[in-house]
């Protein structure tokens, strides 16, 4: 059952978080050496142009009156406007965030679904030969980086083979009406495959071992062994009872790898010149485009935050045993 | 014993040494080589005239320029070695490094940076040098040099500016306020299948191609006539009143060719009317341009003098960054004199006038601008609006603004109906890709048509021209010299003798920077105008050629002496 007092204060405690991170990323970006007219052309600006550019953006003024400004316009869903771009950071977020997720979630369904598929079956035929292979295949392609295995693919199937493009979301002069035709096309599927394959490769991992490992646990459980007794076929044992409560920790995994996937991943996008929003946080950093920086990092914490509380809320459903205050019965 | 990259480039600038001059104390190899030099040594020397402390010398990432990286490693290693001092390399990310230029905390700062700009050399002469200069981050202060700055500003006979800029360029170089290390070559690769190999010619001295864009015609596989290029970056900003349409390339290239100025250069580097039909300088504070009845926007309607007034006259008004050191600085009014006609007033006389600021600034349409101010009530701040698909830039150059991905391509279509320079090819695509070797392979793929930049490595772009019949490559000296650039402002680099013989073993290394390093791709010299632009280079600044043996023998001169450990010491 939903407890009202107990969401209530999980909302609360969301919000005091964010407050936190939104001030910490506030003040933590002004850190950061150089300032934002450094972007703005080769080499430093002119003295006087640069001071005038300081002023256009507001950064003359003293510390704390650009902080209660920032908090007064984000209240108001106010994320300003980029340095860099001269756009409003939420629109120049909107455009690329998308970006990122179709990567992203392609490749974390990708990766969960066969996670929980292999890690299943590895767990139930534990101790065999082809579970020992398998297992090696796995931790090669966990501990091998991820940037590496993009890099491998792409030398492999663009450069050499010529099958896939060098980078990019799709082709050079393809434009697109609508998200429609931007995201479901033959041409973006193209450009899409070695990036999801590099990351799934390497996601893949995750949900396997902790199905595995899970699993090893509940096929011991008396439940299991009753259903062998009714004579069950092995396949609705494994994935019907066990898997079922082996999946828990796969869930939290899974929710938080959405929550991150915002982030996206920085190097794969870098190695295909894909266009997300991951490296857009780190070059708005780099260019201390604070703004931007301070709207990507607040949206990735914000998911975080959410899809961890998400979990929660979610596990109350697939284990009636934990109750939504947090407390196993 | 494997030798380091730096140990055997260091050898090399070591035999550019006169012999008689130096003796080789050990052998070469790892971090163990020492030198010892013929230098005049004193003991009991007393410690306040010691040079301790260390110099830093700012550079950019290896990542950023490989190149760049590896001239300044020998220039810390080779500098510090002879004049004695503790010299020591301090890389960071450009943001970081331009901010410390701009407020001045920096003992050495080495870049590559354009001799001109819009064809004149005002950017290096007042721009840099100047006492007031609007870039002089240094501290560089002469009078006699300023002087000559200043006629140099205002002198509207050529020949007589000429002279004025060959005694600037004499006088940086005896003052030495920047060390050059080489002239830069551009190099520029094709895929002759998506372009004429003939029709493509790179201008160096406008650094990339984008200025000869009517040459270019497509290639045999190219039945689209459309052509993408790369860009250090992708675009960020088409608006022109924003600072950033008239800095980088990645939006200056896309910003030139969607809009027309009064003039623009050949690529023989000569000034050619555009807008203008003609430009009288009826004296030295009054410009008359003639407008051209020809050219239209790309919505249909004629550019007009209307549009030229609104220009210049909203520049005035709002003072945009960018245009503040060229338009709204010299330009007192602006009038309407003619039915095609408009006078232009400036507070004192100012050359640059009529070739950076007629090349810069772009003539907007009116109608479409005062409509955009007017829904997104940015009358006072033209540079905050937005562009994009929908909301496009309207302008009357050669191509017209077709779509904008942000981060991924700009697209631009060909604009058969102008008047001057009508495209052969369809579209112009700039698309970046985030590193040179898929930049390399795009370009062998037939992505890419050219390359109208190239960060990679020489080597690597030249080999894979010559492996390949369907690439071609073209190598130009372009307007950029890679030079250091001194904070003069502490001592001992408020000391000239200390700045002459810091350039006098950089220019021992230069054969080395050119031939090793830079793959033959570029040029020896000692002036801040590269003699790709012939009319304003003077090849007779000093270069205090000699090596360690000049620089000891200036610092000697200059009452600086060593200790027996090889550590300077300051005149008495």
């Amino acid at each position: 059952m939903l407890n009202r007092k107990y969401l209530l204060q999980r909302l609360a405690l969301m919000g005091i978080s964010l407050f936190i991170v939104v001030t910490l990323l506030f003040f933590l970006f002004r850190q950061i050496p150089g300032g934002p007219t450094a972007m703005m052309a080769p080499g430093a600006l002119p003295e006087d142009v640069r001071q005038q550019v300081i002023e256009e953006h507001g950064l003359n003024e003293p510390l704390w009156r650009q902080y209660v400004l920032f908090m007064t316009n984000l209240v108001q869903g106010d994320l300003g406007y980029s340095f860099y771009y001269g756009q409003p950071v939420s629109s120049m977020i909107a455009s690329r965030v998308v970006n990122t997720l179709a990567l992203m979630i392609s490749a974390i369904l990708i990766s969960y679904t066969l996670g929980i598929y292999l890690g299943a079956h590895l767990g139930w035929i534990r101790g065999t030969t082809l579970e020992r292979v398998e297992m090696v295949i796995v931790l090669i392609a966990r501990s091998t980086p991820v940037f590496f295995m993009g890099l491998f693919l792409l030398y492999i199937f663009s450069f050499q083979l010529g099958w896939f493009p060098v980078g990019g979301m799709r082709s050079v002069g393809a434009s697109a009406d609508g998200a429609f035709q931007t995201f479901f096309s033959i041409d973006f599927f193209h450009h899409l495959v070695l990036p999801v394959v590099s990351l799934s490769l390497f996601y893949t991992g995750l949900p396997l071992l902790l199905m595995r490992n899970n699993m090893l646990e509940v096929i011991t459980e008396e439940y299991i062994e009753t259903a062998q007794a009714k004579g069950l076929s092995r396949r609705r044992i494994v994935f019907v009872h066990a898997a079922r409560n082996a999946i828990l920790p796969v869930v939290t995994a899974f929710a938080v790898a959405i929550g991150f996937s915002i982030g996206g991943q920085v190097l794969i996008e870098t190695v295909f010149s894909w266009p997300g929003l991951g490296r857009e946080m780190v070059d708005s950093a780099t260019r201390n485009d604070y703004p931007m920086a301070q709207g990507t990092f607040l949206l990735l914490a914000t998911l975080v935050i959410t899809m961890n509380f998400v979990a929660d809320i979610l596990y109350t459903y697939l284990d009636p045993r934990v109750s939504v205050d947090g407390e196993s019965e | 014993m494997t030798e380091s990259r730096r140990s055997i480039l260091k050898k090399m600038g070591a035999t550019g040494v006169s012999l008689g001059t130096v003796s080789i104390a050990g052998c070469f190899g790892g971090e163990q080589e020492t030198e010892e030099y013929d230098r005049p040594v004193e003991e009991d020397l007393p410690e306040e005239r010691r040079i301790e402390r260390t110099f830093e010398h700012m550079a950019y990432t290896e990542e950023y320029s490989p190149n760049r990286y590896a001239t300044n490693e020998l220039v810390v290693e080779t500098v510090g070695d002879v004049l004695g001092i503790d010299y020591e390399m301090d890389i960071g990310e450009a943001s970081v490094l331009d901010d410390r230029e701009a407020e001045g905390d920096f003992d050495f700062f080495t870049y590559t940076w354009e001799s001109e700009q819009g064809g004149d050399p005002d950017n290096v002469i007042t721009f840099r040098y100047h006492s007031d200069g609007q870039r002089n981050f240094g501290g560089y202060s002469n009078e006699e040099y300023d002087e000559i700055a200043e006629q140099s500003r205002q002198e509207y006979d050529e020949d007589a500016r000429q002279e004025l800029i060959y005694e600037a360029q004499e006088l940086i170089g005896e003052l030495r306020w920047e060390s050059q290390y080489l002239y830069n070559e551009g190099l520029y690769g094709y895929n002759t299948d998506v372009v004429d190999e003939d029709s493509v010619i790179v201008d160096g001295r406008l650094r990339g191609t984008w200025v000869t864009w009517t040459e270019i015609e497509p290639g045999p596989e190219n039945d689209d006539g459309m052509v993408a290029t790369n860009n250090w970056d992708a675009t960020n900003q088409l608006n022109p009143f924003d600072q950033m349409t008239i800095g980088p390339a990645r939006n200056v290239t896309p910003t030139l060719l969607m809009h027309d100025t009064f003039i623009r250069y050949t690529e023989e580097y000569e000034q050619v009317n555009w807008i203008a039909e003609d430009i009288e300088t009826v004296d030295d504070t009054t410009i008359v341009v003639e407008i051209s009845d020809e050219f239209e926007f790309h919505d249909g309607e004629p550019l007009t003098v209307e549009d030229v007034l609104w220009t210049y006259e909203t520049i005035l008004e709002t003072e945009p960054a960018a245009y503040l050191t060229s338009v709204t600085d010299p330009l007192e009014s602006i009038e309407q004199t003619g039915d095609n006609e408009v006078t232009f007033h400036l507070e004192e006389p100012y050359v640059p006038f009529t070739t950076l600021t007629f090349w810069q600034t772009p003539i907007l349409p009116a109608h479409y601008w005062e409509e955009i101010l007017d829904e997104t009530d940015n009358h006072d701040t033209p540079w905050e609006v937005s562009f994009g698909d929908d909301r496009p830039i309207v302008g009357s150059g050669p191509f017209e603004y077709e779509s904008w991905d942000q981060g991924e391509q700009f697209i631009q279509t060909a604009n058969h109906d102008h008047p001057i320079a009508p495209p052969n090819i369809e579209t112009r695509v700039q698309r970046p890709l985030s590193s040179s070797a898929a930049e390399l392979e795009a370009l062998e793929q037939g992505e890419y048509g050219y390359l109208d930049y190239w960060f990679g490595n020489n080597e690597e772009l030249a080999d894979r021209i010559e492996d390949e019949p369907h690439l071609g490559m073209s190598a130009e000296l372009d307007n950029m010299r890679e030079a250091t650039w001194m904070n003069v402002e502490e001592p001992p680099l408020d000391d000239v003798p200390f700045r002459q013989a810091y350039h006098a073993v950089v220019a021992d290394l230069q054969p080395v920077f050119v031939e090793e390093i830079y793959d033959g791709y570029g040029e020896t010299g000692h002036s801040p105008i590269t003699p790709m632009i012939e009319f304003w280079h003077n090849p007779d600044v000093p270069g205090f050629e000699g090596g360690p043996e000049t620089a000891i023998e200036i610092l000697a001169d200059a009452g600086y002496v060593w200790d027996e450990d090889g550590n300077l010491y300051a005149p008495e």
